[in-house]
C-alpha cells in the first residue's frame, strides 16, 4: 500500500523536469509529443463499502496512470496512440487498455475524419474522465459519469466525423459522429455486479452509434449540447445452474432489444466561476438469462456544479448529483437512487502536480435493487462488498493527488 | 505547403480587433495574405478549432509564456483565464484531438 503511495509520488517528482520542459522532440522532422499522467487516492466512509473496495477501514486502492504519444505526419494528418491503467478495488485489477490509438485527418476546419480506437465524445467530460487533473472533482458526478461503468462509453473501435462551423454572429457549433464497437473491459462494474447473480461473462460488448453537437452561443462563456447513442450489445458468457439442477458453467447470454442514451448539457463560464449542469437518461430494454426473461431499466440522472478558482492554488467547488436507477420503479427505495452532496477544495501545488480534498453525503445506494426485485444497475455500491447488509446513507472522504506532463 | 505562425506580443490593435484591447498586436509570419483577422477567427485559432485564416493562409497558434500582455490577451480575445486554456489544451492532447501549441520566448515590449 505505501510502496505504492511512494512509487506515485516519485513519479511526480520524477515528471518534474519533464513537466518544466514539455517532452517534445522531432523524428525525422516530425514534432512528436509524450504526455502522461497519475493518481492516488485514498477513501474512507463511514458505513458503506464503496466503489468495490473497503473504504469503511479507508482505502487506497485508488490509483491509476496513463501515456501517450502522439506525432504529426503532416499539416493535416496525426496519429498517436495512450495506454491507461487502473486499480480501484475490483474495477480495472491492473489490466491494461489501449485507451486510443487514432489516425485523424481534417481536412478542413468544418471536417475532419479520425480512426482506431477513439475516445467517445459525449456531454461535457465523457472523454476526459479519466484524466483526473483536468477535473474540479476527485470523482466526477457519479450520477453522469460512473466511473464503475465507464467502459460502456468510454471509447469505440471505429470512427468519427467531426468538425467546427462557424454560425456568424450566432457562435459556432462543434459536431462528431461516431460509430464503432463497443469492448468492454472483464473488470468493469456491470460485470462485476453479475458475479453475485453466479454471472460470469467472457465478452460483453457491440455496435455503438451516435453523435454530439456542442453550441459555443454567442453569449460569452456559454456553451449548450446535446448527445445521443444507440447501440446493439451482446454479453457472453457462464452462469452457475446448480441450483436448477444444471452444470455450474452453464452458457449464458444477455442481449439488448432496445439500448439508447439521451444527454443534455450546458456550461457557463465567466472569469474564475464555472457553472455546469447536464442530465442523461440512458433506456436499456434486453433479453437476459438465454431469453427467458426481459428486462427494462430506464436511468435518468443529473447533476449540477459549481466552481470557482479562489487563487492561482486553490479553487474550491461542489456538486449535487441526482442518480434514480430505473425511473419507473418507487424513487424512495435506497436501492433506487443515489443522491451525493459534494464539496471539494483543489490545491495546484505545481502546475504538474494537485491536491485534492472531497467530502461525500449520499442519501441511497443506486441500484441494488427494491425488496422483492433483483439487481438494478451499479452505481457504486455492490451487495456483495456489503455482507453486513447496505445502510441508506453514507459519508464518504476522499483524498487524492495526480501528476502529469 | 504554407505554414505560418501567430504569435502574440504587446504593440498596437490591427484589424478588426476591439479598440479596448488596443495594447494588443498579434503577429503573424510575412506569408500570410490576410490584411486583418477577426477576434471570431482569432479566437477560434487558439481554441485549435481554426487552422486557417480567411485567405486561405494556414496558422498555428504560438502564445507568450507569461505576463501581462499574455493575461489580457487570453481575456479578450480568446475568452479565457489561463489556467482555463491550459487545461483546455491538456485536455485536446489527452483525448487525441490535438496536441499543445508551442510557447514563445518572447517577451512583450
Amino acid at each position: 500500500m505505501f510502496t505504492r503511495i511512494s512509487t506515485t509520488l516519485l513519479a511526480a517528482a520524477l515528471a518534474a523536469p519533464f513537466a518544466q520542459a514539455q517532452f517534445n522532440f522531432d523524428i525525422d522532422g516530425k514534432p512528436v509529443q509524450i504526455h502522461s499522467f497519475g493518481s492516488q487516492g485514498f477513501m474512507a466512509s463511514d458505513q458503506n463499502n464503496y466503489l468495490t473496495t473497503n473504504t469503511s477501514k479507508g482505502s487506497f486502492d485508488f490509483t491509476d496512470i496513463g501515456g501517450n504519444i502522439s506525432m504529426r505526419l503532416t499539416d493535416n494528418f496525426r496519429i498517436g496512440a495512450q495506454i491507461y491503467d487502473r486499480e480501484i478495488g475490483q474495477l480495472g485489477a491492473w489490466h491494461p487498455q489501449l485507451d486510443w490509438a487514432v489516425a485523424d485527418y481534417r481536412v478542413k476546419d468544418w471536417f475532419g475524419v479520425r480512426g482506431g480506437v477513439v475516445k467517445t465524445v459525449f456531454g461535457l467530460h465523457n472523454d476526459t474522465q479519466d484524466v483526473d487533473f483536468l477535473q474540479t472533482y476527485a470523482l466526477l458526478p457519479q450520477s453522469v459519469y460512473p466511473t464503475d461503468l465507464r467502459d460502456a462509453l468510454i471509447r469505440h473501435r471505429g470512427g468519427d466525423v467531426y468538425g467546427n462551423v462557424s454560425l456568424g454572429r450566432l457562435g459556432s457549433l462543434a459536431y462528431t459522429g461516431f460509430a464503432g464497437l463497443r469492448v468492454d473491459s472483464l473488470y468493469g462494474g456491470y460485470i462485476y455486479l453479475l458475479h453475485g447473480s453466479g454471472i460470469f461473462m467472457n465478452s460483453y460488448g457491440g455496435l455503438q452509434y451516435g453523435g454530439d453537437l456542442k453550441w459555443t452561443t454567442p453569449i460569452k462563456g456559454l456553451v449548450l449540447g446535446a448527445s445521443r447513442m444507440n447501440e446493439d450489445i451482446t454479453g457472453k458468457g457462464t452462469y452457475d445452474a446448480s441450483i436448477f439442477g444444471g452444470p455450474k458453467d452453464a452458457p449464458y447470454e444477455e442481449h439488448s432489444l432496445s439500448d439508447w442514451a439521451n444527454q443534455f448539457y450546458g456550461q457557463y463560464s465567466i472569469g474564475n466561476l464555472t457553472l455546469e449542469a447536464e442530465y442523461r437518461r440512458w433506456y436499456r430494454y434486453q433479453d437476459i438469462f438465454n431469453g427467458f426473461f426481459t428486462v427494462t431499466t430506464d436511468t435518468r440522472t443529473w447533476y449540477a456544479d459549481t466552481s470557482y478558482r479562489l487563487s492561482k492554488r486553490f479553487t474550491v467547488g461542489g456538486y449535487y448529483s441526482h442518480f434514480v436507477a430505473d425511473w419507473g420503479t418507487a424513487h424512495f427505495y435506497p436501492g433506487n437512487h443515489l443522491y451525493d452532496k459534494v464539496l471539494t477544495l483543489r490545491a495546484d501545488l505545481k502546475n504538474y502536480w494537485d491536491v485534492k480534498v472531497e467530502g461525500h453525503f449520499m442519501n441511497g445506494t443506486g441500484g441494488t435493487g427494491i425488496p422483492g426485485g433483483g439487481l438494478l444497475y451499479p452505481d457504486g455500491f455492490y451487495p456483495f462488498n456489503n455482507p453486513a447488509g447496505l445502510k441508506p446513507t453514507t459519508t464518504l472522504l476522499v483524498v487524492k493527488t495526480g501528476f502529469n506532463f | 505547403m504554407k505554414r505560418v505562425y501567430c504569435l502574440v506580443l504587446a504593440a498596437l490593435a490591427i484589424g478588426s480587433a476591439p479598440a479596448w484591447a488596443a495594447d494588443i498586436k498579434v503577429i503573424a509570419n510575412s506569408s500570410v495574405g490576410a490584411s486583418s483577422v477577426s477576434s471570431d477567427e482569432l479566437k477560434g485559432v487558439f481554441l485549435a478549432t481554426k487552422s486557417s485564416l480567411s485567405d486561405g493562409s494556414r496558422v498555428e497558434p504560438v502564445l507568450l509564456k507569461s505576463g501581462a500582455t499574455h493575461e489580457a490577451f487570453l481575456k479578450d480575445y480568446v475568452g479565457k483565464t489561463e489556467s482555463a486554456l491550459e487545461t483546455y489544451y491538456r485536455s485536446l492532447v489527452f483525448t487525441a484531438k490535438d496536441r499543445c501549441p508551442s510557447l514563445s520566448q518572447a517577451t512583450p515590449r
